[in-house]
């Protein structure tokens, strides 16, 4: 993962953007809008929608930035692991609304190109790479996550394992997983 | 092969990092010759994903996301100073409330009222004071008893005045009623004009003034004695007035002597009035005619009415008795008080005994008739 900045530069960036300081909101907003869009577009296969939806992930930021405790421990993971936490929140929010739309158009014929993943899938097969997308996309949400984490954002395995919450060897098998996983879905076979 | 996958996820994790560092994919499998196999295919899918471009925000993407942020950062910080706005004028509202009840519950008077509900009553008390001063029960029933005194005086000084109005009234309505009753409107004159003058010292002076214009003052005065007595109570009670009015054709009748005995003897009745009544002339006057009543029993007759005899005996501060020992002898004699108005009219000194009759006015002719050859 590249680092953005030092822990302690994330501190006080993190504390002037509480105090309120746009030039702090614009700075974070530098450093994580192309990891949250990709991580959005990562799961939802649509360019559109994932640029929208980076938009609406740092229009939250802004309001709920103040209540946010900064982690002195690892601050620059813990906000980047509560940041994403934001976008998958409004990325669950845009499927629920997607789904509302769905059943009112009552469309019998769509056909969902994997029913059996999250509806992630779908939007990533409109990419131009469907078929590397659509093989994220039937990834299970924790191996998707360390998939975008590990080669999307080239972060380290602790660095996931901080972002994710878990161990290194959790991280390592759910990497190993989602890799083999991955080889299956992309083999014709 | 959990200790083998363990092993593999391990070997995965050091060749990825092996690879990232520069590492060749052969370099890595051969420090794994046992995973090769398996470790091939992940490594090579592996350096596909990072070789892969993944997208990034287009420019007018990030512009528009950035000033959505911003705006969203001013709105709230608009909202924010609204809000610090509203809740300022809230406070300033909830001061200058809880300055306004400061102020409510400083003022003295609201705080009797407010807290002192139980002890509003003497906060109540001096505003009723004020207007009570009249009212105050103990003076009231001094007044009631006064009211006869104060009808003493008057009686005392009717009788000169009056009595030459009255009599010939009297005579020619040919009741005594009739005289009582211009007597009590008469009194009820003086009466009248007492009151305003609330002050001790004032209703004497407002008692001379209605005896001023009943003409009869001037003895009055001599005999008033017992007026300014009088004078505290009845300036307050106007019905005891009014009662003394029928007392007071009962007590003119008195004046003969009596009124000068008797107006003292009322004015003694009367709590206040011996106080009062102390003063110069009349005192002299009445306490002499007292002693000698006073070596009779005091039934308390404060009032002149015989009805009062009872009554009085609360009051008759001692003084009274001599008025009644005096007058129920001569009332139970005369068996009515009639002459009381004609007698006290014609004779003064002579209807001295017949002044004792408190008895109704009616009798009063008859009385007098009696009374006066009695005394005489």
């Amino acid at each position: 993962m590249q680092d953005v900045c030092t822990d302690a530069q994330m501190i006080a960036l993190l504390e002037q953007a509480k105090s309120g300081d746009s030039a702090a909101y614009d700075r974070l907003y530098s450093l994580y809008a192309d990891k949250i869009f990709r991580y959005l577009f990562a799961r939802l296969g649509q360019r559109e929608i994932a640029e929208d939806l980076t938009a609406d992930v740092f229009v939250r930021l802004i309001r709920v930035l103040p209540s946010y405790r900064v982690v002195s421990a690892r601050p620059v993971a813990s906000f980047s692991a509560w940041l994403y936490r934001v976008a998958a929140n409004l990325l669950t929010d845009h499927y629920r609304r997607q789904r509302h739309r769905q059943h009112l158009d009552i469309d019998d014929h769509a056909e969902s190109p994997s029913d059996d993943h999250s509806p992630d899938v779908r939007a990533l097969t409109l990419e131009q790479d469907r078929s590397l997308a659509e093989a994220i996309g039937r990834l299970a949400e924790e191996q998707q996550m360390v998939v975008i984490y590990r080669f999307a954002e080239q972060c380290s395995v602790q660095e996931v394992a901080d972002l994710m919450g878990k161990t290194a060897g959790a991280v390592k098998a759910l990497q190993f997983r989602a890799l083999a996983n991955l080889r299956r879905i992309l083999s014709p076979e | 092969m959990s200790r083998s996958e363990f092993n593999i996820e391990d070997a995965l994790a050091a060749c990825l990092e092996g690879l990232a560092d520069g590492q060749s994919l052969e370099e890595c499998l051969a420090r794994y010759p046992q995973y090769a196999g398996e470790l091939a295919p992940a490594l090579v899918l592996a350096t596909r994903l990072r070789a892969e471009t993944w997208p990034v925000l287009s420019t007018g993407a990030r512009f528009r996301g950035r000033e959505r942020m911003i705006a969203a950062f001013e709105s709230r910080q608009m909202a924010g100073a609204w809000w610090r706005s509203v809740w300022g004028q809230v406070g300033l509202v909830l001061v200058m409330l809880v300055f306004v009840a400061g102020v409510w519950l400083a003022f003295p008077g609201r705080q009797l009222r407010m807290h002192n509900r139980p002890a509003s009553v003497p906060g109540l008390i001096p505003a009723a004071a004020q207007s009570a001063t009249p009212i105050p029960p103990a003076p009231t029933t001094q007044a009631s008893v006064t009211p006869t005194s104060t009808l003493t005086p008057t009686a005392t000084s009717t009788p000169v005045g009056k009595v030459v109005r009255i009599s010939p009234i009297a005579r020619t309505l040919t009741g005594l009623s009739l005289s009582a009753q211009s007597a009590s409107a008469d009194l009820t004159r003086t009466a009248t004009p007492t009151p305003p003058a609330t002050p001790s010292a004032v209703p004497e002076a407002a008692l001379e003034e209605p005896a001023g214009n009943a003409t009869s003052r001037p003895p009055d005065d001599g005999n008033c004695e017992p007026g300014p007595a009088r004078s505290p109570e009845p300036t307050r009670d106007t019905e005891p007035t009014r009662e003394i009015p029928t007392s007071e054709p009962r007590e003119t009748p008195r004046p003969p002597r009596p009124t000068a005995e008797r107006e003292p003897t009322s004015v003694s009745e009367t709590a206040e009035p011996h106080e009062t009544a102390a003063p110069p002339e009349p005192t002299d006057d009445v306490e002499p005619t007292r002693q000698p009543a006073t070596n009779e029993p005091r039934p308390g007759i404060p009032t002149p009415r015989p009805t009062a005899r009872p009554e009085p005996t609360d009051t008759a501060t001692g003084a009274t008795p001599e008025a009644e020992t005096r007058q129920t002898p001569e009332s139970h004699a005369t068996g009515a008080p009639p002459e009381p108005t004609s007698g006290s009219e014609h004779s003064w000194p002579q209807a001295t005994p017949e002044a004792e009759d408190h008895s109704p006015p009616e009798p009063h002719e008859t009385d007098t008739s009696s009374a006066g050859a009695q005394h005489r």
